[in-house]
């Protein structure tokens, strides 16, 4: 058995929660938060807009190739990249999360579109329909169900590398928490902020099937 | 005038020639049905027809605003009834007006679909998906009408109820037929290209008379043959 030092219990993290829980903690959360989302939304949508793009201008073989390339370099190289040209700040994190999460949007999203459906494809030809019409009734519905993975696979995906981030080269967020919490060997910290990241992805899942059911269910049924 | 001008069309898959040399005309008005035997290229001949199938050789002209009622039912599962039977007018920028509304409303009526206008295609079965099609394809008022096997799955009462309705409401609409069943043969009218194997090459050409039966019609056929 460890000391509680070591591998403090449940509970003891679970008493001590009011006394992490200061104003510091929420500003450091909603930091992590913000440049998870700003990150995970600029891969999303850059990552869906370029799928579509060379989807319609059949070049996406060879940037499948290229953005595989991308998914081999490890985070904290690119991390540390990102530090030495942009320094320490939001911009870091943000930029590796985009970096490290459009590729998985982008390949996703392309071999989703490769396999689109033809038969409707024919009928937008056939009643006259434009590559912008394409577009909007079957492409965007057909990224639909993608998206949604793609919700939770990125988010997920995108909160460690924020926490990667923050915890190479950062004065504020999760992950400077969670490196000061190391530093100083306070593991019923480092526990209470891995019980938060797991919780909120809790949340963050529960939100996001809430809108899916609400708004797109429709594009998840079958023919 | 011609409708449509078929002139020396080729297609061939790999080794496999299915269309050969093929020519017709079909002057404005007209009823053509291709009767011709599962898997001898009829469908692959509507898909060049209709433009989704750009790899052949030869050429054709299609001189009128036309439309396609695919074999399969091809509707979009994220769209209701309603939705995709306006599918063709949205795309084609046809203003939704109160006439076109009335023209759906008989659609609706004779098809025995009233009432579904607002649900999915995965709540209809497989004959009302030929309907909602069916309809999607009229209700942008073609002149020519390109028609795949359109009644596969629907039943032969509907199927009457729906050809009667097309004859009083598009006397003077062209129409191209694809079938491989005889007993649409009579029901649409017109002409017969028969073709008795693959690849699609020569035909025989039958007029069927306003009050042919089917047996006149199959005599006529086995005639021919």
């Amino acid at each position: 058995m460890y000391p509680p030092y070591i591998i403090p219990s449940p509970f003891t993290v679970l008493k001590n929660i009011t006394k992490y829980l200061d104003k510091d903690f929420f500003i450091h959360f909603s930091l992590s938060i913000y440049r998870t989302f700003t990150g995970f939304f600029i891969a999303l949508i850059l990552g869906t807009f370029l799928s579509l793009f060379t989807h319609s201008s059949k070049m996406q073989n060879t940037f499948l190739i290229f953005l595989a390339l991308f998914q081999v370099i490890p985070g904290t190289i690119l991390g540390i990249i990102f530090l030495i040209l942009s320094g320490i700040g939001s911009t870091t994190p943000i930029v590796l999360v985009a970096s490290l999460t459009i590729s998985t949007v982008y390949i996703n999203a392309t071999n989703v579109l490769l396999k689109r459906n033809e038969n409707l494809e024919a009928v937008i030809k056939v009643f006259d329909g434009k590559n912008q019409e394409l577009i909007r009734y079957l492409l965007l519905p057909t990224l639909v169900p993608i998206t949604r993975s793609n919700l939770t696979l990125g988010m997920g995906l995108g909160l460690k590398v924020v926490v990667l981030g923050e915890f190479i080269g950062s004065q504020n967020g999760l992950g400077y928490l969670l490196n000061v919490a190391r530093v100083y060997f306070q593991m019923d910290k480092v526990f209470f902020y891995l019980i938060v990241l797991l919780l909120f992805m809790v949340l963050y899942e529960f939100v996001i099937n809430i809108i899916f059911i609400v708004f797109f269910q429709k594009y998840l049924y079958s023919e | 005038m011609n409708a449509v001008e078929v002139k020396s069309i080729c297609k061939s898959f790999g080794k496999n020639i299915v269309i050969k040399n093929l020519s017709f005309d079909v002057k404005k008005g007209d009823k053509i049905a291709i009767f011709a035997p599962s898997g001898s290229g009829k469908t692959t001949l509507l898909n060049i027809l209709s433009g989704i199938d750009l790899n052949f050789t030869g050429n054709y002209n299609i001189n009128l605003p036309f439309s396609v009622v695919f074999q399969e039912s091809r509707l979009f599962p994220y769209m209701t009834v309603i939705e995709n039977i306006l599918f063709g007018c949205k795309l084609k920028k046809i203003t939704i007006t109160d006439d076109i509304y009335q023209k759906i409303e008989n659609w609706l009526n004779i098809t025995s679909l009233k009432g579904y206008e607002k649900y999915y295609p995965y709540e209809l079965s497989g004959g009302m998906k030929a309907k909602v099609s069916l309809i999607r394809a009229f209700i942008v008022n073609p002149e020519i009408i390109l028609l795949d096997e359109p009644f596969k799955s629907i039943d032969i009462y509907s199927k009457q109820r729906i050809i009667e309705f097309i004859r009083q409401n598009y006397p003077d609409i062209t129409m191209i037929l694809v079938t491989h069943n005889i007993d649409e043969l009579p029901l649409i009218g017109g002409k017969i290209l028969q073709f008795s194997k693959s690849p699609l090459e020569n035909y025989n050409e039958i007029t069927i008379q306003n009050n042919m039966t089917i047996s006149e019609i199959i005599e006529k056929i086995y005639e021919n043959s």
